[in-house]
């Protein structure tokens, strides 16, 4: 469904992204972890279209895929890691807005909005001005706008950062409900509980480079159970990692 | 310290100094030129002398009132509601009637300085003139005192009432606001008062028609008018007359006194509560269909919607429209009042309106235009991870900045029009100017803001002054004036033919505006290619 093969970015003359290769099936869950500046923030803004790689490739269902490929947007949704949004649009006007970007008809809109403002509890400001909501709240719209497109895939940074506990359970449970439909879900995130649960497959990403990729349980196994969770395999994974790289400076 | 003078703060410090050195010095200089002119002039009967010191004072003392008045209020905002001490006083054993005093004198100390520093070397020209004895300086103090309070008074009761109505998340676009209805205020009260007549007064028939001229009625009833008018009566030896003027001042203060002490007593601590904890406010105008777009054009209809809703959502934004009212009233008062007695200066006017109009069109590209789309960021991300077409949004921008900043700049011209009379040669003349060259300012600032790199949301002030806001004025100003420039040759082909009576070349002047058209139609054809290119290729990285 989503490859991306020997991916490449500079900013400036500081490598972000050196070599990233992915491939995802659908349905499939990935959670990318990694340090700060590591290069996942990137590798979403760059399927996102937001940026450009310097090299390497990317396809859909077999499709080359680049930031002017309107039409292949019209699938993937996004989530960026701060919720900026208008500030002078309502919730329900900012959902309308994209709405029309992604050109979902007005008969099939107000189920969903309904549907959303409810699931994820903020009904209540459903029309008051998005400047009025508190960073959770806005981190909810977000979701909504990128979970009402019923995007093929679906990339999240962060999608929990300053949620609720509550309406984080229930964005997990849709998140997976989505995943069996066969949307494939491609996220960033500090939130090592996260992606334990969630993900079918997680890849750690550090300097740019993925490197190490797999299941959870797989990841464990091949660890030789020397660790027992999620915590300490990537704890132990970037020390090691930075061990490496301090041994061979 | 030492990290300031690490940073070579101590060269800030320098250069602040010697900076209001050097306009307190200019401002003493030119009152005493002011001052010491009139009082010299032998020719003029000490009525008289007053009568103009007073006006001038009246003019400036109207200025210096908004002033006191917006200062006061913004530190209203700042000292009573957003300090930072305010929870800690407020939960302290201190009584709240005792913080609220202490920080009234606070707001007056700190939104008064800037008036008496600009009001000290006035006063002290027009006492060294006009009241040059030590009772009649205590008078001077007196009466400005009684000014400064009244002005500081009025300000901190604005200032505690609008909370009863805006939260503090509307707050900033509020201020915007009140500042900009104030200083459209000044800039059209100082129109009415025409200064210009105080330079050539042998334009009016008489001196009762000159002295009637000189006075606005409505005045009689504003603090600005009861000092100017108590100087006066200072210089004049007129004590009875002053104590009136300080009656009225002192009704006035104590009236806005009792008014503070009940909104201190009823509202305040309310009000605090209300300011911090914000008062959200319902919008249910839905989203609803566009009936000027048609299929076609759908795509462009969403971004209308937002585009209008949140531009008339957002004082700061809409209240800048204030201003353009005020430059084309201002315009007007100027057109109508000049006094043009040869068809050779109305001409020379007329050319120079054109020129005028495409500035004045820079000036709101600079505000508007240019910082559109940086504005955006970084919400135009979500757009851009869109299906919409890129292009699209640019295409968009443009058209619903061109065609505003069009309207305004021929208005602009046709209001010269209609205040001049022009002949149908300018007229024309000045159409084929404006037509290419107000949409060439437009795809300028767009060009030159697209050269900004976004990485953290930015306001308009952080644009206008960043180096491609300044580039941009800078750019258009030369290109305006290459403008006029080049517009001399077909003007001064057809009027110096007509004054001598000789065939008017109307073939070399029609090449003259095609070229300018051509000249004008290409450039705005690279640039628009330019910033496609630029846009294109634009990265959005700024939520990282």
């Amino acid at each position: 469904m989503l490859e991306i093969r020997q991916l490449v970015k500079y900013y400036n003359s500081n490598p972000a992204l050196q070599g990233i290769n992915l491939q995802l099936k659908k349905g499939e869950i990935y959670g990318l972890l990694g340090p700060n500046g590591a290069g996942k923030t990137t590798t979403l803004k760059i399927l996102a279209g937001l940026i450009s790689p310097d090299s390497g490739e990317i396809f859909i269902d077999g499709e080359t895929y680049h930031r002017d490929r309107s039409q292949l947007k019209q699938i993937i949704a996004y989530v960026p890691d701060q919720p900026f949004v208008y500030p002078k649009l309502t919730g329900e006007e900012h959902l309308h807005f994209f709405a029309d970007l992604y050109k979902i008809p007005s008969s099939q809109r107000m189920e969903k909005f309904d549907f959303y403002f409810r699931y994820f509890e903020f009904e209540v400001y459903r029309y008051e001005l998005v400047e009025t909501y508190s960073a959770g709240t806005r981190q909810k719209l977000l979701l909504t706008q990128a979970l009402m497109v019923e995007p093929k895939i679906l990339l999240l940074d962060e999608p929990l950062t300053s949620i609720d506990p509550l309406v984080a359970r229930k964005f997990k449970t849709l998140l997976k409900k989505v995943s069996n439909r066969g949307t494939v879900a491609l996220f960033a995130t500090h939130i090592l509980s996260l992606a334990q649960e969630v993900s079918h497959r997680l890849g750690i990403i550090i300097d740019g480079k993925i490197i190490t990729e797999g299941a959870l349980e797989e990841l464990l196994k091949i660890s030789a159970g020397h660790e027992e969770d999620l915590e300490e395999f990537y704890y132990n994974t970037v020390m090691k990692y930075e061990e490496l790289i301090q041994s061979q400076v | 310290m030492k990290n300031a003078a690490s940073r070579f703060g101590w060269r800030k410090y320098l250069i602040f100094l010697l900076l209001s050195g050097g306009i307190l010095g200019l401002m003493v200089f030119f009152s005493i030129k002011v001052f010491g002119f009139l009082y010299h002039q032998q020719e003029f009967p000490l009525y008289f002398k007053l009568f103009l010191s007073e006006k001038i004072l009246m003019m400036t003392f109207l200025t210096m009132f908004l002033m006191l008045i917006l200062s006061a209020l913004i530190s209203t905002l700042n000292i009573f509601f957003l300090s930072k001490d305010l929870p800690l006083l407020l939960t302290s054993p201190l009584r709240s009637r005792t913080v609220f005093t202490w920080k009234t004198l606070e707001t007056a100390a700190s939104s008064a300085l800037m008036v008496v520093f600009f009001a000290m070397p006035m006063l002290v020209a027009y006492s060294y003139y006009f009241a040059p004895t030590l009772v009649k300086i205590a008078a001077v103090g007196f009466v400005f005192l009684l000014f400064m309070a009244s002005g500081v008074l009025i300000g901190i009761l604005i200032g505690l009432i609008i909370p009863a109505f805006f939260s503090v998340k509307r707050l900033q676009p509020v201020l915007s606001l009140v500042s900009i209805v104030l200083i459209s205020s000044i800039v059209i009260f100082l129109r009415i008062l025409r200064p210009e007549r105080f330079g050539n007064p042998d334009v009016i028939n008489n001196l009762v028609e000159y002295m009637q001229g000189l006075g606005v009625k409505g005045f009689a009833w504003f603090p600005f008018y009861w000092i100017a008018k108590a100087l006066n009566l200072i210089a004049k030896g007129d004590y009875w007359g002053y104590c009136k003027a300080i009656g009225a001042f002192l009704v006035v203060i104590l009236l806005l006194s009792g008014l503070l002490l009940f909104l201190q007593k009823k509202y305040y601590l309310r009000l605090f509560d209300k300011l911090n904890k914000g008062t959200p406010g319902s919008h249910r105008s839905g989203w609803k269909k566009s009936r000027f777009f048609k299929k076609k054009f759908l795509d462009y209809s969403t971004l209308w919607k937002k585009e209008i809703k949140t531009f008339f959502r957002s004082p700061d934004q809409w209240s800048q429209l204030l201003i353009i009212a005020a430059i084309v009233i201002v315009f007007i008062l100027n057109m109508k009042g000049m006094p043009l007695p040869h068809a050779s200066v109305k001409n020379l006017i007329a050319y120079l309106n054109m020129g005028m109009a495409a500035f004045i069109v820079a000036g709101l590209n600079s505000r508007f235009t240019f910082t559109t789309i940086p504005m955006e960021n970084p919400g135009i991300a979500h757009i851009m991870a869109s299906p919409f077409e890129k292009k699209k949004l640019f295409r968009f921008k443009l058209l619903f900045y061109v065609i505003p900043q069009m309207i305004v700049g021929f208005i602009l011209f046709f209001t010269g029009d209609i205040a001049l009379h022009l002949d149908a040669f300018t007229r024309i003349g000045g159409i084929l100017y404006l037509a290419p060259a107000l949409p060439f300012l437009t795809v300028q600032a767009l060009y030159f803001s697209l050269r900004i790199q976004e990485t953290v949301p930015l306001t308009p002030q952080h644009l206008v002054s960043s180096r491609s806001g300044i580039s941009y004025m800078l750019w258009s100003a030369v290109y305006i004036v290459a403008g006029m420039i080049y517009f001399v040759r077909p003007f001064f082909l057809y009027h110096y033919n007509r004054f001598l009576q000789r065939p008017i070349p109307y073939l070399e002047i029609s090449l003259w505006f095609a070229g300018f058209l051509l000249i004008n139609t290409i450039m705005i054809v690279l640039f628009y290619k330019k910033c496609m290119s630029i846009w294109n290729k634009k990265e959005f990285t700024a939520s990282s």
